[in-house]
């Protein structure tokens, strides 16, 4: 099995995409594709948090940055983002997945606490329980 | 499901919900007794005259809702019609309309909360908290914190708010009317409220009953199908929402009469089932389990939490959208909308309305919040109103609505002369505050707004395009507030041209003391979608180009902005651009290969010929530097156009400039060239008068010169030109570069109408 010839890659914000790409960069000659994905996390019948358009405004802050950090290091991985829609952010990540024929997840994951995965939700669980694909766990440093 | 598909999430059931679940919190749950104490049983009257200016008002937001289904609702149009002036009054009154009324539905959400548990009055040694107050204070924080948090909110859960307390409501309004005695309905317009006077300054009191519909509209991005389920959503709730409060009121009022509905105050309803629950179910109901009172009790106070509570998170949530709005039009500084990198909230907008929120809530009493709220509002509905009839005026290229407001023009005006004239029924402390937001929006346009925004809004647009048949006075005020920078677009794609096109209309930016606006246009196959292409390009585009703009721009010292757009077709893209970023001239290069190539349909750029959206200057660049110019004149405004491009380049890199004149007859020849050089600002520049061939002469010229700079001969010269159908010989035989300039042609309102042109 081949695990990278296209990468799904989530990134929540500007930080976290400068994080997920310097622990993506060590990797890159060994992928095909790589596709950053922002998740804007609808509320499914109600008014959502922010607008739409804000949510799209900030992806595209959001894979600049991720760009930017990768770098242009004349590597031949095609590099994407992508931005989608969905209630739960990891069914999104793995419906992405599904639809463009992606072999794995990779992801950093984000500091957190108890109190605040009580408050909107632990996410890392929902990536490991739910998989559709492999789930990479990159090294946060 | 498409990706659209997913973005729209919000069916008609949660569109309706928004609505009625804004605007029942108050109507009945707060204000009956006050509205009792005002009107006596008429005040059902003031609801529906209150429900019937809302549904004016309605007709327009639907219509304005369904062309333009962006975030931000109400303050959006008006800022799109009437420019950004008003749109900072709209936007100013609206989100402080809304705060006030978040802190009405706050206090109100107190009261209720006080029936169930005890809440101390809290002495704050410079004034005194009521339980009601202090509860609304712990309330607003936690619709704050909600909103701050972004705590997830299914869509579930507010429609079943929102339908049981219709449920509930309907239950009591049954109740209410087996246990009614409608003769203490009479008088129904008693003489100690002031018989029926006392309507209309009741409709002005219980305006805040209606704010809500509007608040659909600010959620309009993500509606299912916008052009159907928008209009029903924000019509039906008006109306669904007039006529239970009409029925409630009479019910109310019919079970007790009107002055001890005034006595119970804010909970009159809690008071009211109470009485009504026992006369209908006897002493204990459900064969004796409960006692009657204590479930009327329990259910109202259950319903006014949940309705209050609805209200408030709505109108929070709702001016977060419009500080969105604001923000992208540059009216407020984007980073108050900056999103949480955790919660994904508008985390600041959030936190600085809830500030306000909470200060209304400490400082102000229920009266004083609901009428501030109203007056806001209202404000806001009467421009909305008057947008409407801006945008059917001017009929933009872009509006096309799916629903149309019926009987134009006597809804909008009505709405608007409606909602404005409510404000007189107000109290004086009302009108004041309506002139202090509006004199704090203007000196906050002009000390802040002004300087940043770009949009000038359909109005201003239209007043100044056809300045010679508006009144004077009219014009000058839309210059006057107009976001005063040139604008000057240089399309950039070709990395080999760019530089100098950056150049050429940098100089002209700067003489004009304008921004340069360079604009990457990227051209797309037509198998690929453009959203795919934008969604790509954050990794594949080539940055490259409009770094180097941005660079050499920055050098120059003049201002700039850059945008990338994607496109099927290039040279209509770029005329779309020049319209999108309202540029007054757009610089750009011909003989980029591939670029504009000749044998397009010529068709279209025939019909672009004639409607360029703004001057053009296009440029051949040889390799001749700019030192010196040669400018053929005969007069006309495209070489005036030349004139100032020459002043330009003078300025910036000290040209040469030498005007020429091919005249029949020598002397008259001089004369006309020296009034036109002094007309034009180049009295010191070098004159030569020939005779002769045209052509010719201007060969033989050009050959001291290094730029030739001609004014279009004829209008469209441009596009034909660049679309490679003319062949224009001089401009083949001279050796130097090559600009051409061409002033857009203004129509007149007339031609646009009857299509000359």
């Amino acid at each position: 099995m081949k695990l990278t010839q296209t990468v799904v890659v989530p990134v929540a914000s500007p930080d976290d995409a400068t994080t997920t790409a310097e622990a993506v960069a060590p990797y890159l000659g060994e992928v095909e594709r790589l596709v950053f994905v922002y998740v804007v996390e609808k509320a499914g019948g109600a008014p959502d948090k922010a607008s739409v358009e804000q949510r799209e405004g900030y992806a595209d802050e959001i894979f600049e940055t991720a760009r930017e950090t990768i770098g242009a290091n004349g590597s031949s991985t095609e590099i994407d983002g992508r931005v989608v829609y969905g209630t739960g952010i990891a069914d999104a990540v793995f419906d992405l997945c599904d639809k463009i024929g992606a072999e794995s997840v990779a992801l950093v994951p984000r500091d957190s606490s108890r109190l605040l995965d009580l408050l909107v939700g632990g996410r890392m669980d929902a990536f490991v329980r739910d998989n559709n694909v492999p789930v990479v766990v990159l090294p946060n440093d | 499901m498409t990706d659209d598909e997913l973005a729209k999430d919000l069916g008609l059931l949660s569109a309706l919900t928004i609505g009625i679940g804004t605007m029942i919190g108050a109507g009945i749950f707060v204000l009956p007794g006050l509205a009792a104490e005002e009107a006596g049983p008429a005040v059902a009257l003031s609801f529906v005259l209150g429900g019937a200016i809302a549904m004016l008002t309605a007709l327009s937001a639907s219509e304005l809702g369904t062309a333009m289904p962006k975030a931000g609702g109400a303050y959006y149009y008006i800022n799109r019609a009437l420019g950004p002036l008003f749109g900072s009054v709209a936007g100013w009154g609206n989100w402080l309309g809304l705060s006030f009324a978040s802190a009405f539905y706050v206090v109100g959400f107190g009261s209720y909360l006080a029936v169930f548990v005890t809440l101390p009055s809290l002495d704050l040694v410079v004034l005194t908290l009521s339980p009601a107050q202090v509860g609304g204070v712990v309330a607003g924080l936690a619709f704050v914190g909600i909103n701050y948090f972004g705590a997830k909110e299914t869509g579930g859960a507010q429609n079943v708010i929102v339908v049981t307390l219709v449920l509930i409501l309907t239950l009591f309004a049954i109740v209410g009317f087996l246990n009614a005695d409608f003769s203490t309905l009479r008088p129904f317009a008693p003489q100690e409220t002031g018989g029926y006077a006392s309507v209309l300054p009741a409709a002005g009191l219980i305006f805040v009953s209606y704010l809500g519909f509007v608040q659909i509209t600010t959620v309009a991005e993500e509606l299912k199908n916008p052009g159907r389920n928008l209009p029903i959503a924000v019509i039906g709730s008006v109306g669904i929402v007039t006529v239970m409060y009409a029925v409630l009121m009479l019910v109310l009022m019919g079970v007790v009469p009107w002055y001890e509905v005034a006595e119970f105050g804010e909970t009159a309803v809690v008071d009211v089932a109470e009485i009504a629950f026992s006369g209908v179910f006897g002493e204990r109901l459900l064969f004796g389990l409960l006692p009657s009172t204590a479930v009327g009790l329990g259910l109202l106070t259950f319903a006014g939490l949940l309705a209050t509570a609805s209200s408030a998170n709505a109108s929070i949530l709702a001016s977060s959208r419009i500080n969105f709005a604001m923000g992208r039009d540059k009216i407020v500084p984007d980073s108050l909308n900056e999103i949480h990198p955790r919660f994904a909230t508008p985390y600041r907008s959030i936190l600085v309305t809830g500030v306000i929120t909470l200060a209304f809530v400490v400082f102000g009493s229920v009266e004083i919040l609901s009428q501030a709220a109203s007056v806001l509002h209202l404000i806001v509905y009467g421009l909305l109103n008057i947008a409407l009839i801006v945008f059917r005026e001017t009929e933009p290229e872009d509006y096309d609505p799916d629903f149309r407001v019926p009987f134009y023009p006597i809804v909008p005006i009505l709405g608007a002369v409606l909602s404005l004239s409510l404000i007189y029924f107000m109290n004086p402390s009302d009108w004041l505050l309506s002139g202090v937001l509006v004199a704090g929006a203007v000196v906050w346009y002009f000390a802040y707004a002004r300087r940043n925004v770009e949009e000038a809004g359909l109005l201003a647009d239209y007043l100044m395009e056809d300045s010679d048949e508006m009144p004077d006075a009219a014009v000058s005020a839309a210059e006057a507030v107009a976001p005063d920078d040139y604008r000057v677009m240089v399309p950039v794609s070709n990395p080999r041209t760019e530089r100098d096109l950056v150049r050429l209309g940098g100089a002209v930016a700067k003489a004009r003391n304008g921004k340069l606006v360079a604009v990457h246009v990227v051209t797309v196959p037509d198998q690929t979608s453009l959203r795919r292409a934008s969604e790509s390009d954050a990794f594949t585009g080539d940055k490259t180009v409009i770094e180097n703009a941005r660079q050499h721009a920055e050098e120059m010292g003049v201002p700039v902005e850059t945008h990338t757009v994607f496109s099927h077709r290039s040279l209509e893209e770029v005329f779309d651009a020049a319209r999108t970023y309202e540029a007054d001239l757009a610089v750009m290069g011909w003989g980029d290969e591939g670029r504009i190539s000749a044998g397009r349909a010529e068709t279209v750029i025939d019909e672009l010929a004639h409607d360029l959206p703004c001057d053009f200057l296009v440029y051949d660049e040889r390799g001749g530097d700019s030192s010196r110019i040669l400018l053929p004149t005969t007069g006309g405004v495209h070489t005036e156009l030349g004139a100032e491009v020459a002043l330009a380049l003078r300025d910036a890199v000290g040209s040469e400039i030498r005007l020429l004149h091919v005249a029949d007859d020598r002397d008259e020849g001089e004369v006309f060239l020296k009034d036109w050089a002094e007309a034009n600002g180049l009295s010191d520049a070098e004159r030569v008068v020939r005779t002769g061939d045209v052509e010719e002469v201007i060969e033989d010229e050009a050959r001291d010169a290094s730029l030739l700079l001609m004014g279009a001969v004829s209008e469209g010269l441009l596009s034909r030109l660049v679309g490679g159908s003319l062949v224009y010989d001089v401009v083949n035989d001279v050796d130097t570069s090559v600009i051409i300039a061409e002033k857009a042609r203004h129509r007149s309102l007339f031609e646009r109408i009857f299509g000359k042109g």
